[in-house]
């Protein structure tokens, strides 16, 4: 098999050089990088098989990252990090959540559109629909590390509760797969409805939700086995879904109908309410009392209480809202304006416009962004 | 054995390395005009009379469908194309459509046109924001005239020369 070409991920950054001094080069047998004691996880990794799909456009990448220096960078958290990822720019603008200002914007793949974050393995990633790959960023020193390439068009991006999977949905290939986060090559797939788009995990990390928009239903696949249990209906072309963070209800947006399901993850009871013009996408309060859904050919937000399902404000916002995450810490929530090139934030309280942040160009933010300290 | 897998890779590079999601895509176009905002707004928001500003239309016909309020362009180089008012917002200056169907290279396409006073004393800057699709939305290879160049084109140059023509109008020229 050694006829494989391969070309190593050049990442000059110092941290990625230290590392490389202390990896063990190369096993002919399996074609995979090990990480040592001293690299947290020299990620990846190409298998036989993988190659055989990715031949040619395949570059072998190697991620690394020293523990040493993520320990030393622990108590630059404070306030938290917004990462948003900007479609025409291709690049994420990272939001200081303290002094609401963006500090870096990094440089990812073509077409950026989902983000995950992981506090704890401190890595953002991003999905860059455009260039069929995933990009993994330090959270720390906000640099991109490398990335993941796939086969077909990622969207959505979700990480497990446990920080050991990073889910993926394929809009392509009609597939979700499953990426182990210390080995980036080790991937579960599983074949879904048409055009999978976004994605919610369940919080007890036992249930991998995901919005089919062209089936027009919640594919609904247990983790551990990666297999489709059952299939939910949904309104006309599902987006964005987000379940309640009590683990009880999952809000998915229903693009062509103007309206949000509302389905009890307990009974299995679907309910929907009628919302603004082409709603996208769904973020809940922390006690899960409160749902915050953008409209995008509104220009508003939708502000729903969950104890009565009704509509109790809408909230006008910059132009084309896409993306929405709300922020435990400080009950703000803030949406990505794909038309302004803006995020705008909104107290929850007042359920009033705060702030308005510049960004990259077409601003997207698809996915839970806010990294909490 | 690598002769097989070498075709093999070949064979489905073209789709694999081609393949993309089809994104969004936006044209932003902005004028400065020197009149009075109240003047520009008056023509922006006449949904049935853009052929008054727009060097490109014809002619328009506007039709009212219960509470709705359509118009239907035609071009002056041919065909036409069926828009909605989604709203016209006095208070904002803002006026938003949407494309029904019509000749134009776009899928699902929206937009709005606001108007602002300023920059400068007299000034009226109107901004025109489109959102659209390629008419193509499945996987390469993607039909002539269907891709996202194509749909980025048509509605430039239309923005384009309807600012323009909208500048002339409101200023008198």
């Amino acid at each position: 098999m050694s006829f494989f070409h391969i070309s190593p991920f050049i990442d000059s950054s110092p941290l990625a050089a230290q590392c490389r001094r202390v990896l063990t080069l190369f096993d002919a047998d399996t074609y995979t990088f090990r990480s040592t004691p001293n690299c947290r996880a020299p990620f990846l990794v190409q298998t036989p098989s993988l190659i055989a799909t990715n031949l040619l456009k395949s570059k072998l990448i190697l991620l690394t990252s020293l523990i040493s220096l993520l320990t030393l960078s622990n108590g630059s958290l404070a306030g938290g990090y917004a990462y948003i990822t900007n479609q025409g720019s291709h690049d994420v603008s990272v939001i200081d959540l303290a002094a609401h200002k963006v500090i870096a914007s990094i440089g990812v793949g073509k077409g950026p559109v989902g983000v995950a974050v992981s506090s704890r393995l401190q890595r953002v990633f991003v999905s860059n629909v455009e260039s069929q790959s995933i990009s993994v960023i330090d959270s720390i020193s906000h640099a991109e590390l490398g990335s993941i390439p796939l086969q077909g068009s990622p969207v959505a991006v979700a990480i497990s509760p446990d920080n050991s999977t990073l889910f993926v949905a394929d809009w392509y290939m009609d597939t979700v797969i499953a990426i182990d986060t210390s080995d980036f090559t080790r991937q579960r797939t599983v074949s879904i409805g048409k055009a999978p788009a976004g994605l919610a995990v369940s919080p007890d990390g036992q249930t991998l939700y995901v919005s089919n928009r062209d089936s027009n239903d919640i594919g609904v696949i247990d983790i551990q086995t990666m297999t489709v249990k059952s299939r939910i209906a949904a309104g006309e072309h599902p987006f964005g879904i987000t379940i309640s963070p009590d683990g009880k209800r999952l809000y998915a947006a229903n693009v062509y109908e103007d309206s949000i399901s509302i389905i009890d993850l307990t009974s299995g009871h679907t309910e929907k309410i009628g919302v603004g013009t082409r709603p996208y996408c769904v973020a809940v309060s922390a006690d899960s009392k409160t749902v915050f859904v953008t409209n995008t050919q509104d220009d508003s937000v939708s502000v729903i209480d969950a104890g009565s399902n009704k509509v109790i404000a809408t909230i006008e916002v910059g132009g084309f809202p896409e993306g929405i995450d709300y922020d435990a810490h400080s009950h703000r929530v803030y949406v990505a304006s794909w038309s302004d090139n803006a995020v705008t934030v909104i107290d929850a309280h007042t359920k009033k416009v705060i702030d308005t942040i510049s960004t990259g160009q077409q601003s997207r933010a698809f996915g839970r962004f806010i990294l909490g300290n | 054995m690598k002769k097989l897998f070498t075709l093999l890779a070949l064979a489905i590079l073209p789709l694999t390395a081609m393949a993309h999601g089809p994104s969004p895509q936006k044209v932003d176009k902005s004028v400065t005009i020197k009149a009075d905002p109240a003047k520009v707004w008056a023509l922006v928001k006449d949904f049935g009379n853009i052929h008054k500003w727009h060097p490109a239309v014809a002619s328009t016909k506007l039709e009212k469908k219960g509470e709705d309020s359509f118009r239907l362009l035609t071009l002056k180089s041919g065909g036409t194309v069926n828009q909605k008012l989604r709203g016209a917002d006095d208070a904002a200056m803002k006026l938003r459509y949407e494309m029904i169907e019509g000749k134009m290279p776009v899928a699902d396409y929206n937009a709005f046109m606001t108007v602002k006073a300023g920059p400068g004393a007299g000034e009226t800057t109107v901004n025109w924001v489109g959102r659209f699709y390629r008419v193509y939305k499945l996987n390469p290879p993607i039909p002539e005239g269907q891709d996202d160049e194509s749909a980025l084109k048509a509605v430039t140059e239309f923005y384009d020369a309807g600012l323009e023509g909208l500048k002339k109008a409101a200023e008198g020229k």
